[in-house]
């Protein structure tokens, strides 16, 4: 069967669900894609609260944010949404092949979000010696069996990495009668967000192990234990000082990958350090007319920072239906000192909006950090920081007529220890 | 019972097959919760030419003549094979020579198209090679499958043409009786006249257990592995080895049937027989070598680890014998490599030894030929929008890093042979062994299992025993705690 939109936005979470509100509002006929039965996404197992802080001033948990979204979206009607529908293709001349229980589609697009958010890290990537029992999770799918299904899936629980769902999940198992033995963190500083240390392992005395990784996994059916050993400067275990912990469950919590299998296949270039495609301040890619925003764009440490991508790339896209993203020039923007990352990777000219966000990881925890914006040796604007931490994104805005005739855009943020 | 085949790795698996053509009753016992749940299950997936074995060896023998069976075998039994060649990687002088005594070898096994090629050409037909290569063996008759899909299909072949299949049956005992053995089991007992012994690692078990008084042994010898991301899948797409060494073909980069690379195996002597683990030591031997055949591998291209245990044995060559203190067992053990290229070719010797004492009468309704297994992803277009119009469980994808629809998995669970368990569905559908190691999908396969079964999500397991993947429902010791 076939179809024609104006924009497909391929993943119906917070970032499609906004990308999508964006366009719909714009009048175009937009059209979501979601493999899920529910839009939402991963909102909807996350049921703590905690969302919604910037964006509506107020807490809410993931599914009361994801709901506010949803009423926005369903109340256009040049919004379609299609639930329970896998895209399988898509090709650089922005055809998609997606199947659902009606059959298959070949859709046409004039411009395509991509919002397709990312996967946790596995057991199977990180090549844990030992052997290959029951009882190893992600912390996503640990989640989802509590939060959705109501099973625990287990009782003597340990957490690999401190990333912000393993926090999460070392209280909600505590809630579900779990014992959470610990949480091990192969890094010298916690992966997670501050609130979320203190909320969900200080307040339940649950232990943080630093600078200590699991070495090796026991149990031939079931999960028994796994040995833990500290870790030297460079990351490598030292296992003479390995220990044994005996749990049912080993949580993983260590890390997210934006999943781009789709915007490999149309051929659109992506950025190592993010994961996800190299955008311009429009979140559009290096291919025209398909744009990016939410976790498959970068992994991002608060939702609401999804949704003003995802409003960024609805509105873009409207942009450059209209033939107004000329790219007349690319100008990279550069990160130097403690910089990771950088969203988005250039700048193309005309800029034409007002201001442009930019979202910066850093690499070291670094306290006194001082964000540096400079041409060539100029200095054209300074962010001070009294503290930064890799788990927490750095979020600027800058005014476009400080860039409008620069001849090099470089970032540099120093800081001491 | 006419015939009770001991174990259902590859090897028993394709007795079976090859024994349903004919009137006979026949009992496939599996100790395990599923058939292919030893060698068959971990191991390189490679059907080697056989320019490897010592000439005239069983070894030699049957893998010249397996690997010439597999290519129809796999197309009557619908399992994906490919004939991908293969490379042996000479780095320096002496390891020229060693190729110079392996093509010598290969004419003399019957091995064909064997041939030295000059660094060039081989880094013509295979770019990402270690350029400080200097000769290569070139091997065009190697070839790929997928080890456990074949011993699947050809059980469920086997069990189309009424050969009795039970798992989780562990043989206990084999008595000597009047015209044949008595076989008791963890469960039952049998007579049957003929016994086929095929146990894997376990056979040297029940050669004890019968009490043929021979000297045999299984040498357990474990090898690990990597897979790599389908991303991955040009890498090479022959298989590569290194110049073989005494102890073995060593660590080798192998394409395979699904689409990803495999980098292993070592070879590790082990003392128990179930020691499936992956050590540091180990895998790290494996990065370093497998690397020297093809640098610049990125590490987070690792999807999984895994070992296997190759059922070596004192005997060296594989051990086909029926011994005359017990007339009417045919052992057929220490089948560590080429075993899975040599098992067609044991299938035809096993037929050939019942056959000189029995009268073999063709079973007239036996199939040879399977139904093709449907996989949504295999499917051309037309042919997913002509399932999903009979059933749109058809249009509803599970499994998204394997395109594996819901219907898939609901036929594979309906089907008499499938054990109820999440590596059984992974064995034939692939559901949970992509990039996103089931994250994704785990829960939602428990669900239909629920559903199909009508039973909790969490009476299911992982691969039988005490492998339960969730415990109680929620707050569940809360509440047995207010009640006690």
């Amino acid at each position: 069967m076939k179809k024609e939109v104006d924009i497909a936005v391929i993943g119906g979470g917070p970032g499609g669900l906004a990308g999508a509100f964006s366009a719909g509002k714009r009048g175009l006929k937009v059209l979501i894609l979601e493999r899920g039965e529910e839009l939402g996404g991963i909102l909807n197992q996350c049921i703590h609260p905690g969302f919604g802080l910037l964006y509506f001033k107020e807490e809410l948990t993931g599914p009361e944010y994801a709901e506010r979204w949803i009423k926005m979206v369903e109340e256009l009607d040049n919004i379609e949404i299609w639930t329970k529908t896998m895209v399988l293709e898509v090709s650089p001349d922005k055809r998609i092949l997606a199947v659902n229980e009606k059959g298959l589609w070949e859709i046409k697009a004039k411009a395509i979000i991509f919002s397709m958010g990312c996967r946790e890290r596995t057991q199977g990537n990180l090549a844990i010696p030992g052997t290959r029992p029951s009882g190893i999770f992600t912390a996503g799918t640990a989640q989802r069996f509590v939060n959705i299904e109501g099973y625990l899936p287990g009782e003597k629980i340990l957490i690999l990495g401190s990333g912000d769902i393993g926090l999460i999940m070392a209280r909600r198992l505590r809630w579900e009668g779990a014992e959470v033995i610990g949480v091990v963190e192969k890094l010298p500083y916690p992966g997670g967000l501050t609130r979320n240390l203190v909320q969900c392992l200080e307040d339940y005395d649950i232990p943080l192990y630093l600078s200590h990784t699991v070495v090796e996994i026991k149990g031939k059916e079931r999960l028994e234990g796994v040995y833990i050993a500290p870790v030297d400067d460079k990351g490598n275990p030292i296992l003479e000082n390995k220990k044994y912990i005996s749990c049912d469950t080993l949580l993983l919590s260590v890390g997210l990958i934006p999943e781009n299998e789709l915007s490999e296949m149309a051929e659109i270039p992506l950025d190592g350090k993010t994961g996800g495609p190299f955008v311009d301040q429009f979140l559009m890619t290096e291919k025209e007319g398909f744009f990016a925003c939410g976790n498959v764009l970068l992994v991002n440490d608060l939702v609401d920072y999804v949704s003003l991508q995802g409003l960024l790339a609805g509105e873009s896209a409207e942009k450059y239906l209209k033939g107004e993203i000329k790219r007349e020039k690319k100008l990279p923007v550069k990160i130097n000192g403690n910089l990771r990352l950088v969203v988005p990777q250039y700048l193309s000219y005309p800029i034409i909006l007002p201001e442009i966000t930019f979202y910066f990881r850093v690499l070291n925890p670094k306290e006194n950090s001082i964000l540096y914006l400079k041409e060539k040796e100029k200095i054209l604007k300074t962010w001070k920081y009294p503290m930064v931490k890799p788990a927490e994104m750095l979020v600027i805005k800058v005014s476009s007529s400080i860039l409008e005739n620069v001849e090099e855009i470089n970032f540099v943020l120093e800081g001491s220890k | 019972m006419d015939v009770i085949i001991i174990g259902g790795g590859i090897v028993g698996t394709l007795i079976a097959r090859q024994l349903s053509f004919y009137s006979l009753r026949i009992l496939l016992l599996e100790k395990e919760s599923d058939i292919a749940m030893g060698a068959t299950k971990a191991n390189s997936g490679i059907v080697h030419a056989g320019y490897d074995p010592l000439p005239n060896t069983n070894k030699a023998k049957t893998n010249v003549r397996g690997n010439k069976l597999y290519p129809e075998l796999c197309s009557q039994l619908k399992v994906p094979f490919k004939r991908n060649g293969a490379f042996v990687l000479a780095f320096n002088d002496e390891e020229i020579k060693i190729l110079e005594e392996l093509k010598e070898r290969g004419r003399i096994n019957g091995v064909l198209g064997l041939e030295i090629i000059s660094k060039e050409e081989l880094l013509k037909r295979e770019p990402n090679i270690n350029p400080e290569v200097k000769r290569a063996l070139y091997v065009p008759n190697s070839g790929i499958t997928s080890p456990y899909l074949l011993a699947i299909s050809a059980l469920e072949n086997a069990w189309e043409n009424g050969v009795e299949v039970h798992l989780e049956e562990e043989v206990q005992g084999v008595i000597k009786e009047k015209g044949g053995y008595i076989v008791k089991t963890n469960k039952n007992s049998y007579f049957t006249k003929y016994i086929i012994n095929c146990a894997g690692i376990n056979g040297d078990e029940i050669i004890k257990m019968a009490g043929i008084d021979f000297s045999f042994e299984i040498t357990p010898r474990k090898g690990e592995y990597f897979v790599l991301d389908k991303k991955m899948g040009n890498l090479v797409s022959s298989t590569i080895f290194p110049t073989p060494t005494p102890l073995g073909k060593g660590i080798l980069v192998i394409p395979t049937v699904e689409g990803n690379i495999l980098l292993g195996p070592n070879a590790q002597n082990i003392n128990d027989k179930e020691d499936k683990t992956t050590t540091h030591e180990g895998l790290k031997e494996v990065w370093e070598k497998a690397t020297k055949l093809v640098p610049n591998i990125p590490f987070s291209s690792v999807i999984n680890t895994f070992a296997g245990i190759r059922a070596s044995s004192n005997y060296k060559d594989f051990l086909i014998e029926e011994f005359n203190s017990h007339k009417g067992i045919l052992n057929i053990l220490g089948i560590d490599s080429p075993g899975l290229t040599s098992a067609p070719a044991l299938a035809e010797i096993a037929e050939e030894w019942l056959r000189e004492k029995e009268k073999l009468i063709p079973k007239k309704e036996a199939k040879k030929e399977r139904e093709k297994t449907l996989y949504f992803r295999e499917l051309t277009n037309e042919e997913r929008e002509e399932l999903i119009k009979r059933n749109p469980k058809w249009g509803h994808i599970v499994c998204r890093c394997e395109h594996v629809s819901e219907m898939e998995i609901i036929e594979f669970i309906r089907h008499p042979l499938t054990p109820k368990t999440l590596e059984a569905l992974r064995k034939r559908l692939r559901v949970g062994t992509g990039r996103c190691h089931g994250a994704f999908c785990t829960p939602h396969i428990l669900k239909i299992l629920s559903k199909e079964l009508g039973k909790p999500m969490n009476s299911f397991t992982l691969k039988g025993g005490n492998s339960k993947i969730l415990f109680g429902e929620n707050k569940v010791r809360w509440k047995n705690e207010k009640g006690s």
